[in-house]
């Protein structure tokens, strides 16, 4: 038996390794973060760059594929960077366990 | 090359199964272990004021080097750091710990040299060179957990969804740190394996050792470091019933 999973995705946002954003698109956001759409896509990029810095430094182990995703009481951020630093961020709500295969396979397509 | 298993020289075909057993229990247990590696303890402002690491498992390699060294080293934060040159366990961003069996002093050895300096020298070689992660300063760890406070607010301010919390649970390949803010804005942050249950309960458990061992310590001031000894016994104590109780949790 099949189960249909209901998954919902708030938004997508592409980076490139300057960071500039170079891709963005809400589905299904339910609120905006209060500033502009600019200062959001610096700030979204700029937590990003000090959560990779402060995963590096944290960790006990040396990692491979580093920071994954993050999780708070209502959504999920799921993160993704190919080897020429482009960096792919969803957000989706809690059920979504894993979207490395879906993020891999936007950038590959 | 696969499916080749290694016959041991053993008196019956039951001994032969006996000690197939042990070895899968062996290993079994090897990769079972799953560990808690760290608490801290961030006060409202953003303050570290408590931190204990209960384990850190460190990846080092010590090997001997003849003149020229292969490696390219740099200076990186008061420590000498590899640059390039990853081989044999010795990843790019691992420190020196220690020259010839003797830890180094940040960027110096232990009698006080620069270790650039002396890794030019031909005359010093062949030298023993010990690599591997280094370990967080005091210093670091409080500006690592000031950096986790903003970043707690800015998760849920990005937030699409209305009402977020901050963030409760940050996921990487090698660990896992869990975040419970309490109420009264005091964050209990964990740092454990990836793959360890439970650490909801001890959340909710580090905090109820706080209010018991440190709110109620008549000699302790809020938002100070956590200086008592109580807490520190019990909080190891928990620490180790939740390593006990999520291992078997994954087992089962």
């Amino acid at each position: 038996m099949l189960f249909e999973e209901k998954m919902t995705v708030h938004n997508l946002y592409i980076f490139d390794r300057n960071g500039n954003c170079l891709y963005y698109n809400e589905w299904n956001r339910k609120k905006q973060a209060g500033i502009s759409k600019e200062e959001e896509f610096k700030l979204m990029y700029g937590m990003l760059f000090s959560i990779r810095s402060f995963v590096s430094k944290m960790s006990p182990l040396d990692m491979k594929e580093g920071f994954l995703s993050f999780q708070t009481s209502k959504y999920r951020l799921h993160y993704y960077e190919t080897p020429s630093g482009l960096k792919f961020v969803m957000n989706t709500d809690l059920s979504v366990t894993n979207a490395r295969d879906t993020l891999q396979h936007i950038y590959s397509n | 090359m696969s499916g080749r298993k290694e016959v041991h020289p053993c008196e019956s075909p039951l001994d032969n199964l006996y000690m197939r057993k042990l070895v899968l229990s062996a290993g079994q247990d090897a990769t079972a272990k799953m560990v808690i590696f760290s608490v801290y303890v961030v006060n409202k402002a953003g303050g570290l004021i408590y931190q204990y690491d209960n384990y850190v498992p460190r990846a080092e390699a010590e090997k001997t080097f003849s003149y020229p060294l292969d490696l390219v080293l740099k200076h990186h934060d008061e420590k000498v750091v590899v640059s390039f040159g990853q081989r044999d366990g010795i990843r790019v961003g691992h420190a020196v710990l220690s020259i010839n069996g003797v830890d180094v002093i940040g960027k110096n050895t232990a009698d006080g040299k620069d270790i650039l300096e002396y890794l030019k020298d031909a005359s010093n070689y062949p030298v023993s060179i010990r690599f591997g992660r280094a370990r967080l300063s005091s210093n670091e760890k409080l500006m690592l957990a000031s950096m986790f406070h903003s970043l707690f607010a800015i998760g849920s301010q990005l937030s699409p969804e209305v009402g977020s919390s901050g963030i409760e649970m940050l996921e990487t390949d090698v660990f896992k740190l869990h975040c419970f803010q309490t109420l009264t804005g005091i964050k209990f942050i964990v740092l454990a394996d990836p793959r360890q249950s439970g650490i909801d309960a001890l959340l909710r458990k580090i905090y109820e050792i706080y209010s018991d061992f440190a709110l109620k310590n008549p000699f302790y001031s809020l938002e100070m470091p956590i200086r008592c000894e109580l807490f520190d016994q019990n909080l190891k104590s928990a620490l180790e019933v939740a390593e006990k109780a999520g291992n078997f949790g994954a087992g089962s």
